[in-house]
């Protein structure tokens, strides 16, 4: 019992000098740096474990944005190259478990917004999307490669093809249908938005988003014949017509169509095209003038 | 030829040791150690407690398997109570039978225990979850990752008992067998870097090849995938290729083993 006491006593005594080593401990920077992880090491020094190794990799990659986002390292944000590695350590871990969602979702919804700038980067995260899309069948992972595409990449005709393939997924809002045809129309497809607007309208059975698609379709065919009259116009006169008005003077149109949405259609004078002030959402009558 | 009196003996012993009773609570404890690594995690909570959880329950049969396997049979040999069994009218490669068959039962027993114990534990997990898509879990999946698991254990037991005779030092068996495991998992993984690799020469990649159709695959019985993930599919076919293949392999062992026990001197 004695000796058992004197052994609780040594202990208690070695406290203040472990507190006082604890102190005086080289510690390493508070900045913890974003490191390149490789597929091959992570998977090697984790025999069995690809799964919890591409959890843990998520995890560092959770509490580093996080200390990005509320700005715990006060004298800096992350760098350009820290990104383009944080991409690469979710592909790292995409190819650890191919069917791990949440870590694609977080490289899809906020990683862009930090890279905009960055058309190299924006391309990989897409990739990496369509790559993870192969076997997650998620409409999320098209959609926000189809995002990227149009809002980021300003490539419309690539944006409109990927929100076309995240519209016809399972659990994918009725607003992506109609939010595709308008995207090819804006890049001056009329003749794929048209397409593209049948096909729906085939496919799809719900009441309401029928109803819309049948007013775009309508908005569409008003464009498709404005650009066919502007056409014959330019072939007979050599010149693209001031206003529409011109396309009824010559006799080419009876009367300007209305646009079903309440805009007013108009000649886009830089392309000699056709557009409409809705731009093919419903819009207040006070507010359609252009 | 009857070795079914050393494989009862074995088996009740083994079930009286405390490994069986010491890591069926290392693996409610390892259960909690899943949740609360989980906690950390954003998104899916239940996916991440459900892969530690699984590979927690893997390792501990493997481990199980091996100490079993190992220890029992040195133990005999120490214990001098292999004279014993051997002065009965009794073969020597029944003995190794018996040995491994009492392994075996007994690794089906914690098994069972364990399948029960990880299931509920996940089942906990996932009904307490906040998840705004819930995580399904389907116990069919874990049953058969349980059989897997068993056949892997059995694998084990057998490789267990011919390290045990072929080496003097228990800690060396152990040792062996526990690296054997490890090595027979990266298999897979090796042979698919090496292979696609541009930068090893043809000679390594025979050499890896060669390895890979040899050497035992543990990584075959880790389905933990597709326990985790309900878009994983596996074929009945694959169920069956494993199940035949360990039946081979460990039989195989076993010939080993009895041919290097009639052998030994004692």
């Amino acid at each position: 019992m004695k000796r058992l006491l004197v052994a609780f006593l040594l202990v208690v005594v070695s406290i203040p000098f472990m507190l006082k080593a604890d102190k005086s401990k080289p510690r390493v920077n508070e900045v913890a740096p974003v490191l390149p992880y490789s597929y091959s090491q992570v998977l090697l020094s984790s025999p069995g474990l690809r799964s919890p190794a591409a959890d843990l990799l998520f995890m560092n990659l959770c509490y580093l944005t996080g200390n990005d986002v509320f700005n715990r390292w006060k004298e800096r944000k992350f760098t350009e190259e820290e990104w383009k590695r944080l991409i690469e350590n979710v592909e790292v871990i995409e190819k650890l478990d191919p069917y791990y969602f949440d870590p694609l979702y977080y490289l899809g919804s906020y990683v862009p917004w930090k890279v905009e700038k960055n058309r190299e980067l924006l391309l990989k995260i897409n990739s990496i999307l369509l790559h993870g899309n192969q076997m997650i069948k998620d409409w999320r992972l098209p959609f926000f490669v189809g995002f990227n595409y149009f809002y980021f990449l300003n490539d419309k005709v690539k944006g409109a093809k990927y929100l076309k393939i995240a519209s016809q997924m399972k659990g994918a809002p009725f607003y992506l249908k109609l939010l595709v045809p308008r995207l090819y129309a804006e890049s001056g497809k009329i003749d794929l938005a048209i397409a593209v607007t049948y096909e729906e309208l085939k496919r799809t059975e719900e009441g309401a988003v029928k109803k819309e698609l049948k007013r775009r379709l309508k908005a569409l065919l008003a464009i498709k014949e404005l650009d066919r009259a502007i056409r014959i116009y330019r072939n007979r006169f050599g010149k693209c017509p001031s206003s529409l008005q011109d396309l009824v003077k010559s006799g080419i149109i009876r009367a300007i169509p209305e646009d079903p949405y309440g805009g007013k259609f108009y000649i886009e004078k830089k392309n000699c095209t056709v557009w409409t002030t809705s731009n093919l959402r419903p819009v207040k009558k006070s507010t359609s003038s252009r | 030829m009857n070795p079914f009196p050393v494989a009862k003996i074995t088996f009740k012993e083994l079930l009286k040791e405390k490994s069986f009773i010491g890591l069926l609570t290392l693996e409610v404890f390892l259960l909690f150690v899943s949740k609360l690594i989980s906690n950390v995690v954003a998104g899916d909570t239940v996916k991440v407690a459900m892969d530690f959880a699984l590979s927690f329950f893997f390792f501990t049969v493997a481990l199980y398997s091996v100490f079993v396997s190992v220890g029992s049979t040195f133990r005999d040999v120490s214990d001098r109570v292999v004279y014993l069994i051997l002065s009965k009218p009794l073969k020597r490669s029944d003995y190794v039978l018996g040995k491994f068959l009492g392994c075996a039962v007994a690794v089906a027993i914690f098994v069972f225990f364990s399948f029960f114990i990880v299931t509920s534990g996940i089942l906990v997990i996932s009904g307490t979850a906040n998840l705004y898509v819930p995580h399904v879990v389907v116990v069919e999946r874990v049953f058969l990752l349980s059989l897997l698991v068993f056949l892997m254990g059995v694998f084990l037991s057998a490789f267990g008992v011919l390290f045990a005779i072929l080496f003097t030092s228990q800690v060396l068996a152990l040792i062996s067998a526990i690296f054997l495991f490890l090595a027979g998992l990266e298999l897979s993984p090796v042979k698919e870097l090496v292979v696609s690799s541009k930068y090893v020469s043809p000679v390594n990649k025979l050499i890896v090849q060669i390895a890979y159709y040899l050497f035992p695959n543990f990584s075959l019985f880790d389905v933990k995938d597709y326990v985790v993930h309900l878009a994983v599919k596996v074929s009945p076919l694959f169920f069956a290729s494993v199940f035949i293949y360990s039946l081979i392999y460990t039989s195989a062992v076993l010939l080993v083993a009895t041919y290097l026990f009639d052998r030994r001197e004692l």
